[in-house]
């Protein structure tokens, strides 16, 4: 199995690329040309599937590229989201253009700030220190009821004020809205994860000692990975409050967290990409099995993450990657 | 000049006092072994010249520069690159993504977030050049863990050569490697430019000897004594730690 992008620097001849780039047209079908027929709850679980893809691409960085278990990641998402709502809902700032980047710089400051201390320790002990720091702030979410709304949560925030006359939302334009968003994130992220401090990590997550002895500062790289994974579950955050227009305490904790990381082991780990397969799988299920039981949800969900673990290590990205270098292979389309 | 001055340096493990006190010099462009029984101290001492150990007493000095306490990192952009007894390469990149990193980790570009790493062309001829040296061009995108152990060693020298540096300090460079390539290695290491100083620790005589210019005992955490290899082979004291060693029975 490979890991990360794969950056064969031989060119491919030109008729080999549109083989190549068929499961892009296909992800550009399902994400941009479906979308205005399908039902419109469907339509809005396909905007729940891109909030989670980037909130677990952000924990990607971490997780699969440099080696760092996060069990706290969905701090720096609810803090996105408690950040850009409490903004709009208890202080009265519309402008989604204020609120949102306000509430993505407090995630992001957040992720600076609580670094240095997880960063301290290793291994389980960082899944330790950054699980306990979502629980303090899932804690803090409840007794500080008169800005968090406390237990009961944050309610009746609004879709996003955008300041463009004549406008009003509904379901499908809310969705594409997001998954702008998310594309110009996804780029971003995939430029960042092929570059040279992207491949920095990765070399991180292979051998840290061996990092620092060809130069590099691998403390500052962690740090600034922790930072970046933190910024983009911000943004993922601040658009999940008004795709669900209720906050509750949980979206920081434990539970949240443990969501994110759930999708990136199932999508493939250390893949990027298979974040949005893995957030899709997940919410799809979500869906069609909430129709029959809400409460065995969780039960459910951990029987497909034995599965998963048991029957498509490396996550289903990289299945469905060798099964389709197999298919174009016999169509003498791709290298195999 | 002098390339590495090592003054009184201590190291304790706990009660274990892995290096006593050890001084030398080595000036530039000298090839120096440093031998000794297991457990004599010789890859501690390379983990207080790299940075990954703390020394407990003594100074360093690298190019008349103290880097006693210096992070690992900053001492490699000074010039000072290693190797790894066991072998320490990134096992589940390529072959190329290994030399690239390598390459990388003494560039400006190592802090680089957008532009693709592939495009860096001047890096991709010197790891084409690198690559080609230790004949793994071919296998350039092949996972690292799925070569031979041989090439993996191979590779391990490779990834301490890239940075180009001044002070080389090898642990075991030869163990894995068979009699040709290891006979390829000490031509190689010979054929390194006058401004690159080698320190090597080996078992492998032929390496030791076929390469070093001095040689430095390490007995106990104890600098026995230092000499030319001729000196070194004609000293009792040499002869009696590892004829004593290799019969088990104290003296000899």
């Amino acid at each position: 199995m490979k890991m990360g992008g794969n950056l064969n620097p031989t060119k491919q001849p030109g008729q080999k690329q549109l083989v190549r780039f068929t499961p892009y047209l296909v992800a550009g079908v399902i994400f941009i040309l479906l979308p205005p027929f399908l039902p419109l709850d469907v339509q809005t679980m396909l905007t729940k599937v891109v909030i989670f893809a980037l909130f677990a691409m952000s924990l990607d960085i971490l997780m699969g590229y440099t080696g760092l278990l996060s069990l706290g990641h969905a701090a720096f998402f609810g803090i996105g989201a408690y950040g850009a709502g409490i903004l709009t809902v208890k202080y009265g700032i519309e402008s989604f253009w204020i609120s949102a980047p306000l509430g993505i710089l407090m995630a992001t400051l957040a992720a600076a700030i609580f670094g240095p201390i997880a960063l301290r320790v290793r291994g389980a002990y960082f899944l330790l220190v950054t699980c306990a720091m979502g629980q303090l702030l899932s804690c803090i979410a409840v007794r500080w009821d008169p800005v968090t709304g406390g237990y009961d949560g944050l309610w009746g925030i609004p879709r996003p004020v955008l300041g463009i006359a004549g406008f009003t939302w509904d379901n499908l334009s809310l969705y594409y809205f997001t998954f702008v968003i998310f594309a110009v994130c996804a780029f971003v992220l995939y430029r960042l994860l092929g570059s040279p401090f992207g491949y920095a990590l990765r070399g991180i997550r292979e051998s840290e000692v061996r990092m620092r002895t060809l130069g590099y500062n691998t403390w500052l790289y962690k740090y600034i990975a922790f930072v970046i994974a933190g910024f983009f579950a911000g943004i993922a955050g601040v658009l999940y409050g008004p795709t669900y227009g209720a906050l509750r305490p949980p979206v920081l904790g434990l539970d949240m967290s443990a969501l994110a990381m759930t999708i990136v082991i199932i999508g493939g780990t250390g893949t990027l990409f298979g974040s949005v397969i893995g957030a899709g799988v997940i919410l799809l299920m979500q869906y069609f099995i909430s129709w029959y039981t809400a409460e065995r949800w969780p039960l459910i969900i951990g029987v497909v993450l034995v599965a998963a673990v048991m029957y498509a290590r490396g996550g289903i990205i990289v299945h469905l990657i060798s099964l389709w270098r197999k298919v174009s292979y016999r169509y003498g389309s791709v290298k195999g | 000049m002098e390339a590495l001055k090592v003054e009184g340096l201590s190291k304790n493990f706990g009660a274990l006092l892995a290096l006593h006190n050890i001084r030398f010099t080595i000036e530039v462009g000298e090839r120096v072994a440093v031998i000794g029984p297991n457990g004599a101290g010789k890859t501690t001492l390379f983990n207080l010249l790299s940075g990954h150990l703390s020394a407990k007493t003594g100074r360093i000095y690298f190019l008349g520069r103290d880097i006693t306490t210096m992070a690992t990192h900053r001492r490699v952009h000074l010039g000072l690159g290693r190797s790894f007894q066991v072998t320490n390469i990134f096992l589940n990149l390529t072959v190329l993504d290994n030399i690239l990193l390598a390459l990388q980790g003494t560039q400006a570009s190592r802090f680089q977030m957008f532009r693709p790493i592939m495009t860096y062309e001047h890096l991709s001829l010197k790891a084409e050049n690198l690559l080609g040296l230790i004949d793994l061009w071919e296998k350039r995108d092949d996972i690292v863990k799925e070569i031979g152990y041989g090439e993996q060693r191979k590779l391990e020298i490779a990834l301490s050569l890239a940075s180009e540096p001044k002070l080389l300090l090898l642990d075991e460079p030869s163990s894995g490697l068979t009699a040709t390539e290891s006979a390829g290695l000490i031509d190689m290491l010979r054929n390194l430019g006058k401004d690159t100083t080698v320190l090597v620790v080996a078992h492998d005589m032929d390496l030791v000897f076929g390469l070093a210019e001095r040689i430095i005992v390490l007995h106990y955490g104890e600098l026995i004594t230092e000499g030319t290899p001729e000196e070194i082979q004609a000293d009792p004291r040499v002869k009696e730690i590892y004829m004593g060693i290799e019969q088990g029975s104290g003296n000899a």
